[in-house]
C-alpha cells in the first residue's frame, strides 16, 4: 500500500496508520472468556474468487479466535494495492483476502484449522497442499532444466 | 516413493495454543487424505528477520502465517509474507 508506518494497533507503536484494529463487533456466539471473535460465524464467500473455488460455494461458516481485524477505513487502499476481498461477514466485514494473479495467496480472519477433522480435513488445507504439490513439480522441472 | 510435501509454518509455536496444535493437525490430516507424505517445520519469526531468511524460506513448497500475534518478531513475519507474495510462493495466513 506504500504506507511506510502501516502497523497493527496491537503493536501499540504510535503509528498514524493502524491498518489492523480491534474488532468493533463481537460474534453472536462468542465463547465465555474467549476473544471478541470466537466461536462460529456464517459468512459469504464471493463468487469468482480462489477461496470460492476452494470451498465450493458461497455460504460457509467458520471458526474464529481473534480480537483484531482489517481496519475498514483502509479497504480501498488494500484493494488498490491488489488485494481482493474474498469473504465477508454478515455486516460486510472483511473476513478473507487474496491476491489475484498469484498462484495461491489467501489470508483469512477465521481459522479453518479449528473446524478441520481427521476424517474430514478442511478443504482449505487440502487445496493449499495441492497447490504446494503443483508448485514443487514446477520447481523440480525448472531445476532439472537449469542443470542441463 | 513420493517425495514429501514440505510446509513451513511461520510463527512462534506454543504447545498450549489450541490453534497451533490445530494447524499441525489440519495439515497432517489433509496430507493423509491426499495420501502424500508431509514434512512440517515451524519457523520462528525472529529467524525470518535476517539475510539468511530467504534461504530458509526457499526450502519449503508452501508457507503458512500462523495465528498467535503479537509475534516475537513482527518484522520477521512481514518479511516472510513479503517473500511469499513477491516470489509467487503458495501461501495461506489464518
Amino acid at each position: 500500500m506504500k504506507i511506510a508506518d502501516a502497523d497493527s494497533a496491537e503493536n501499540n507503536s504510535g503509528s498514524s496508520h493502524y491498518v489492523v484494529t480491534p474488532l468493533s463487533c463481537a460474534l453472536p456466539n462468542r465463547r465465555v472468556d474467549g476473544p471478541k471473535a470466537s466461536g462460529e460465524e456464517h459468512l459469504k464467500i464471493l463468487p469468482g474468487t480462489l477461496l470460492h473455488s476452494v470451498c465450493g460455494g458461497e455460504d460457509d461458516s467458520e471458526q474464529y479466535y481473534c480480537n483484531y481485524g482489517v481496519n475498514e477505513e483502509y479497504e480501498k487502499q488494500f484493494q488498490a494495492a491488489g488485494l481482493r476481498v474474498s469473504a465477508r461477514g454478515i455486516l460486510g466485514e472483511t473476513r478473507a483476502v487474496e491476491l489475484p494473479g498469484h498462484r495461491f495467496f489467501i489470508a483469512t480472519l477465521f481459522q479453518p484449522q479449528l473446524s478441520s477433522r481427521p476424517e474430514t480435513p478442511h478443504r482449505f488445507f487440502l487445496a493449499f497442499l495441492r497447490a504446494a504439490m503443483r508448485f514443487r513439480k514446477t520447481r523440480s522441472k525448472r531445476n532439472r532444466k537449469a542443470r542441463h | 516413493m513420493t517425495a514429501a510435501i514440505r510446509i513451513g509454518i511461520m510463527g512462534d509455536f506454543e504447545p498450549i495454543y489450541h490453534s497451533h496444535f490445530a494447524t499441525n493437525a489440519a495439515l497432517y490430516d489433509a496430507a493423509a487424505k491426499l495420501k502424500v507424505p508431509l514434512e512440517v517445520r515451524w519457523l520462528p519469526t525472529p529467524s525470518l528477520e535476517g539475510p539468511a531468511a530467504e534461504k530458509t524460506l526457499r526450502r519449503w513448497d508452501g508457507l503458512i502465517a500462523s495465528p498467535g500475534s503479537p509475534y516475537k518478531s513482527f518484522i520477521g513475519m512481514l518479511r516472510g509474507i513479503e517473500f511469499a507474495r513477491t516470489r509467487d510462493w503458495p501461501f495461506v495466513g489464518t
